[in-house]
């Protein structure tokens, strides 16, 4: 363990900062758009609209370069408008995973023309942003995709399927992943694109998941002709995109996860306390806030590293996995402390401990982040 | 390198000369403290100062500094009471000298040089000390407590809620009796106070004791990291060498993701320890932030040596191979925490305060 770092650098407020968040804090109090809609398509539109106004007030992508509709500042800035959110009615942005993941991957990697192209739609949300990974034959085993896309002159040919393809429904574009080099190794023949889903040949069917919401589809590709200037990086180089792609999808994700579950904690603590059943569940309130304060700990270090460009491949893997156990921890020991309630009536608190089986599921599973882990951190093999 | 970083390093190394698992072993076999020989290399190296304020002499080393240190002591298993002289003990016969204390000057030195003055203990949540205060002294009371104090030591500290003691081991109305502790050979002794008399000097109030007893809880979840962290490093080490079935251990998934999950809650651990520390340079922690980690770190940190014992087999219940002193160390910190139970219940109680 010599060599090993003892203590890690975490996150600090500046004054700056703390100025900020008053700004955003009393701007969300005035615009909050009150409690999400239950039908799943309303509540698409009024998450959208949300998005929009939020963009408007200059509080989406505040870390991104100005010339690119951002304000320049810090990713601790970032964090603070992730924190102040997650106070509000709707804490999660519809196009989170262009403004998490995709947007500052395309900072990064983009041509200047990409970056002029895709990044204004994404703060404002004009146009939803979903990723094409998982397949048929490849969840986990991400580099086994099948679905190929061929050179053919200035252009390239995709034909293939994609599954669980969250959003996929009111995606203008997809950040897809497939294979251009049958002939190289697994990971050496891939090819991120970003696709025009409004292109002949894309057809979205939804796939209702066990809540009956049509929250991800099926896509398919007949001979989809998307022109060579849709490639992200390199073709042929879509491993490392994707890569650097996931690198993103810790940080800010996983910080504006864990508010949410902190106040749907809050939640808990408040039926308790009015049913008069508070005492009963003190043990767990007491783990379940104590997991959320070491996440907290946890996400503040994985956001530093970010910010200062050190991010240890493979570290954000504590995030997610430690992420998705409190979160069912959370709704199955709601369920545990609620009585018949939650199995009686649509009190929300179903809906979302059947949600949260998914936590461990998408985006790596448990058991992939426990080889990324293994790997990475302990050089297993 | 920073600064903290080349002294985290050096202190490492000396401590890995000094305390090697054999000698480790000798002392809890014994039952007794690393002679005294040891203990004077060890403070020669400045441990003892660490958490003094520079006037005093010491590194003047703030919450980031001791936490770090603590865990390297974590990792070689650096003897209790000289963690608790260190940490609670110096910091408050500085504090009671300043008050005009004489003696406690003179004592300051001689822990500072050679060690072996005394040990201290935190209060559980629902303890306090009974202070019967006259004008010009005070009498102390406090219910049997376990404290770890070096052979020969003379004196305890006792952390109160905003105050602290420092007791006379040979006061009157003390009573002691020394105990065979799981932590062996760390010098526990159960010390119970009956209206013993107290200096004024020797009652510290306010603040900076406050700030004392929150940087020597800290110390103590970051120690705990340390010793799990040692447990994990022996454990991968086992298994990327160990083979069965004709291939290494790490190889079966199985305990490749025992390990990972080891891994997960060291860093956990470490993320969690470096943002209390960081806190507790410039303000005090939150009630609830203290709570909260006092359950989850020595949790983590026991749930990895648990694990480290499995993954090792018969090897890992072996006397010899040690694994055991980790967990004896963790499990001694957990318990001075408060406890499993008694700091779960406490975070349950902090966050429901806190989301009144």
């Amino acid at each position: 363990m010599r060599g090993n770092p003892l203590l890690t650098p975490t996150l600090s407020f500046t004054p700056e900062h703390e100025a900020f968040r008053e700004v955003v804090r009393a701007w969300i109090a005035e615009n909050d758009p009150g409690v999400e809609p239950i039908n799943y398509s309303d509540r698409l539109r009024a998450a959208m609209l949300w998005q929009r106004d939020l963009c408007e007030a200059g509080f989406i992508g505040v870390s991104w370069p100005t010339e690119y509709g951002g304000q320049g500042m810090d990713l601790t800035a970032e964090a603070v408008v992730a924190e102040e959110l997650a106070r509000s009615s709707m804490p999660q942005l519809i196009n989170r995973l262009a403004v998490y993941t995709w947007g500052p991957t395309l900072l990064d990697l983009g041509t200047e023309e990409q970056k002029q192209r895709y990044l204004p739609g994404m703060l404002n949300a004009s146009e939803i942003w979903c990723q094409g990974f998982s397949e048929p034959e490849a969840g986990s085993d991400l580099a086994a995709i099948q679905t190929k896309a061929s050179v053919d002159g200035g252009e390239l040919i995709i034909s293939g399927q994609k599954v669980w393809t969250s959003r996929a429904e009111i995606s203008r574009y997809n950040a897809l992943l497939v294979r251009t080099d049958p002939k190289a190794s697994p990971h050496r023949g891939l090819t991120l694109l970003l696709l025009d889903m409004e292109f002949p040949g894309v057809t979205v069917r939804p796939l209702p998941q066990l809540l009956d919401e049509p929250h991800f589809s099926e896509v398919f590709f007949d001979d989809v002709r998307v022109p060579l200037s849709a490639v992200l990086g390199d073709l042929h180089g879509g491993w490392g995109v994707s890569m650097a792609a996931m690198g993103y999808e810790r940080g800010l994700f996983v910080l504006e996860r864990m508010i949410r579950l902190k106040r749907r904690l809050a939640d808990l603590v408040e039926r308790l306390r009015s049913d008069g059943n508070i005492e009963q569940g003190l043990s767990e309130i007491g783990r379940l806030y104590s997991h959320l304060e070491v996440l907290r700990a946890q996400i503040y270090r994985t956001l530093a590293a970010q910010g200062a460009g050190e991010l240890q491949p493979g570290a954000s893997s504590i995030d997610k996995l430690f992420m998705s156990e409190i979160y069912q921890d959370l709704f199955t020991t709601g369920f545990d402390l609620l009585g018949e309630g939650p199995a009686l009536e649509d009190d929300g608190w179903a809906h979302d401990l059947l949600e949260s089986r998914s936590v461990t599921i998408y985006s790596g599973t448990t058991e992939i982040q426990r080889n990324i882990i293994a790997r990475r951190l302990l050089g297993l093999r | 390198m920073t600064e903290l970083e080349e002294l985290s390093a050096a202190f490492d190394e000396s401590l890995a000369d000094l305390l090697p698992m054999s000698k480790l072993l000798d002392s809890a076999r014994g039952g007794s403290e690393m002679n005294a020989a040891i203990r004077e290399q060890v403070y020669g190296l400045g441990w003892p100062t660490v958490a003094l304020n520079q006037e005093h002499g010491g590194l003047g080393l703030g919450a980031v500094g001791v936490c770090a240190l603590a865990m390297v002591a974590g990792r070689r298993l650096l003897p209790a009471p000289w963690r608790d002289e260190a940490l609670l003990l110096i910091p408050c016969l500085a504090m009671s000298a300043e008050a005009g204390d004489r003696e406690s000057e003179g004592l300051l030195a001689n822990t500072i040089r050679r060690g072996g003055t005394g040990g201290g203990v935190g209060l559980r949540v629902g303890q306090d000390l009974v202070l019967d205060s006259t004008t010009d002294s005070a009498n102390v009371s406090f219910p049997r407590l376990a404290f770890f104090v070096p052979s020969g030591g003379s004196l305890v500290t006792v952390l109160g809620h905003g105050r602290a003691v420092v007791v006379e081991i040979a006061g009157s109305g003390v009573t002691s009796e020394s105990s065979r502790a799981l932590d062996l050979g760390q010098g526990a002794v159960f010390l119970t106070a009956e209206s013993t008399p107290l200096t004024d000097t020797r009652l510290l109030l306010g603040e900076e004791v406050e700030s004392v007893a929150q940087i020597w809880r800290a110390a103590l979840l970051a120690e705990a990291v340390g010793a799990a962290e040692q447990a994990l490093a022996l454990s991968v080490d086992h298994a990327t060498t160990r083979e069965q079935f004709g291939q290494t251990l790490a190889s079966f998934q199985a305990v490749s993701h025992m390990l990972a999950e080891m891994k997960k809650r060291i860093e956990l651990g470490r993320s969690a320890v470096s943002m209390m520390a960081n806190t507790l340079e410039t303000r005090k922690a939150d009630g609830g932030l203290m709570a909260a980690y006092s359950y989850a770190i020595p949790q983590f940190c026991r749930e990895v040596v648990e694990s480290a014992i499995q993954v090792h087999g018969g090897i890992g219940f072996t006397w010899e191979y040690g694994l055991h002193l980790y967990y004896r160390r963790i499990l001694q910190i957990q318990a001075r925490l408060g406890g499993k139970n008694e700091t779960l219940v406490e975070a349950g109680r902090k966050a429901i305060a806190s989301m009144a």
